[in-house]
């Protein structure tokens, strides 16, 4: 027993240190630089980003700058509160209401649907997914605001058209990575529930969702680093004033569709400024990400 | 010998295609019936006939009658049947959460909450088990930690919460190391009191050491499997009456 333990012990190390000392072959070698340079691409747009924004940083000072009430670059006024709560209140509102029905529909379509009825939604999920977000904008204008200036009176332009608007966008992510985290589930949960005289509900609510919960999770995170970062859709409907939000149904703008409205004639410390923001929704993102991958890796 | 299950005349489709033949057939109580035969004969489906489960995967169609207690199956309500018919799989699998969330799952999905009523019901089934004392300092523990033996046992406790009268084993030791087996058969042997037990096996030593009667099954040339014969299994194994049967348990064919 101990002689082959040892043995084929040997052989492994013999086997990594082989990979090591291996030449690379050519088809190894344009991956690696590939690789590499996404890599540095990464990096260098940080940097960038980091660099551009600094002086801001320093001339306005970092809280004063994330928490400062006022935005008004022509008055030399750099507080990103209003804009940040704005966009915190549109990724909370879309995620409440899209987690939700994203994951009702990833359930629907892999527990409850024929297979026609899944591929079909599949399809249309897939479909969501790739439309641009222009046209989630003009949607949102001809569709959305008429039905909220209808029913709650006002402009209709603002938060909530926002949070509507996004949560359509965001429901395909929702739904596409809770719908594979449900998939993957071993068939005996629902098996072992169905046996014991469950019906399909309980088979769904006590066999399958417990095991997919990470994975559904996982999708709930991916979507509100989408809905964080969404521009141009958001910037068609929220009327774009950078007010501080007292109510859900008033003109508002959110940090990146505010780097999208003055990027072209921005200068000076208005540049910086939007700099800063587009630092800020990097970091975010990187949050949700890695948010995201802890969710993920601690399922194992 | 008292009987508990009996099957007339019983004919299966999945969709086209014939499963099951003419099955003709009485399961005794409170005994161990092994049902034998090659890959695909059929053995998988007919049990699954017992707690209606086939119904759930395919389109299926049935003729004659299956009447356990003198009740046709055809007639109940399939989930009262599948809590009263328990059914334990080949691969052993837990679900998410604790061991005691695991065997009271079954109580569970029939309303039952009250903590005191399933504390009860956990240690009575875990105990049945012969599981209690290996887990009882672990109960809230995730189940996914134990090794397939300990899992098989506590799919046979899940089953056991809802004290069925019936018990099915799909090949519930192939997935396992012998002494696991040894652990499983030895139970099946102890629950033969209380149950009646219907289990598929591929294992012919096991089948002649742990079952009562021995059904042998085998596919004929169109396809629809058939019983070849079914009787004591002291007879099966020593002195079958069909050559077919002969030639299946010595090995020579399947």
């Amino acid at each position: 027993m101990g002689h082959y333990q040892k043995s084929s012990t040997r052989s492994l190390n013999n086997g990594t240190a082989y990979l090591k000392m291996r030449k690379m072959s050519l088809v190894e070698l344009v991956l690696f630089l590939f690789t590499l340079t996404s890599l540095v691409g990464l990096v260098l747009i940080f940097l960038f980003v980091i660099k551009e924004s600094l002086p801001i940083f320093l001339k306005v000072g970092p809280l004063p700058f994330l928490f400062g009430s006022i935005w008004q670059p022509t008055a030399g006024k750099f507080g990103l509160l209003p804009l940040l709560l704005s966009s915190l209140i549109l990724v909370a509102g879309s995620i409440i209401l899209a987690g939700p029905l994203g994951v009702a529909l990833a359930i629907f379509m892999v527990e409850y649907a024929p297979s026609y009825v899944r591929i079909g939604l599949k399809t249309l999920v897939e479909l969501l997914a790739g439309i641009p977000s222009v046209v989630y904008g003009f949607f949102g204008i001809i569709v959305i605001i008429p039905l909220v200036r209808n029913v709650v009176g006002g402009s209709g332009f603002g938060l909530i058209p926002g949070i509507l608007v996004l949560t359509v966008m965001i429901i395909p992510t929702v739904t596409a990575v809770a719908a594979d985290a449900i998939r993957v589930v071993p068939k005996e949960n629902r098996l072992i529930i169905f046996a014991l005289g469950g019906t399909r509900w309980q088979s769904v609510y006590r066999g399958v969702l417990p095991a997919a919960t990470r994975g559904i999770f996982t999708g709930i995170i991916l979507a509100e680093g989408r809905a964080i970062g969404e521009t141009m859709a958001v910037l068609m409907v929220l009327g774009n004033a950078p007010l501080l939000p007292r109510t859900l149904n008033q003109p508002a703008s959110a940090l990146p569709s505010q780097i999208a409205l003055d990027m072209a004639y921005a200068s000076g410390d208005h540049r910086t400024a939007l700099f800063g923001i587009g630092l800020l929704l990097l970091i975010f993102s990187a949050l949700f990400i890695s948010l995201a991958r802890r969710v993920a890796r601690s399922a194992a | 010998m008292n009987p508990k299950i009996e099957v007339n005349d019983l004919n299966l489709w999945f969709g086209r295609v014939h499963i099951l033949q003419d099955i003709d057939i009485i399961i005794p109580a409170n005994q161990v019936t092994a049902v034998i035969g090659p890959s695909g004969s059929g053995k998988s489906s007919l049990l699954r006939c017992f707690d209606r489960t086939n119904e759930l995967i395919t389109r299926t169609k049935t003729t004659g009658h299956i009447v356990i207690d003198g009740r046709d199956l055809a007639f109940e309500d399939p989930l009262d049947l599948r809590s009263r018919v328990g059914m334990i799989f080949q691969q052993p699998a837990s679900l998410p959460g604790s061991i005691y969330e695991n065997v009271a799952v079954g109580p569970r999905l029939f309303g039952i909450r009250d903590r005191r009523k399933l504390d009860v019901i956990v240690e009575e089934s875990l105990t049945r088990a012969a599981l209690f004392n290996e887990l009882k300092d672990r109960l809230k523990k995730s189940a996914g930690a134990l090794s397939g033996g300990q899992k098989q046992r506590m799919a046979i406790a899940r089953a056991l919460a809802l004290n069925p009268e019936v018990l099915l084993f799909d090949e519930a030791t192939s997935a396992l190391d012998p002494i696991s087996t040894q652990r499983v058969e030895d139970l099946i042997d102890k629950l033969k009191s209380t149950t009646t037990i219907i289990m598929v096996s591929h294992n012919m030593q096991q089948a002649a050491r742990v079952s009562d009667h021995t059904l042998f099954m085998n596919v004929e040339e169109d396809g629809a499997a058939r019983v070849v014969e079914f009787g004591p299994t002291d007879k099966i194994f020593t002195n079958p009456e069909d050559e077919k049967t002969e030639r299946y348990i010595t090995g020579r064919f399947g």
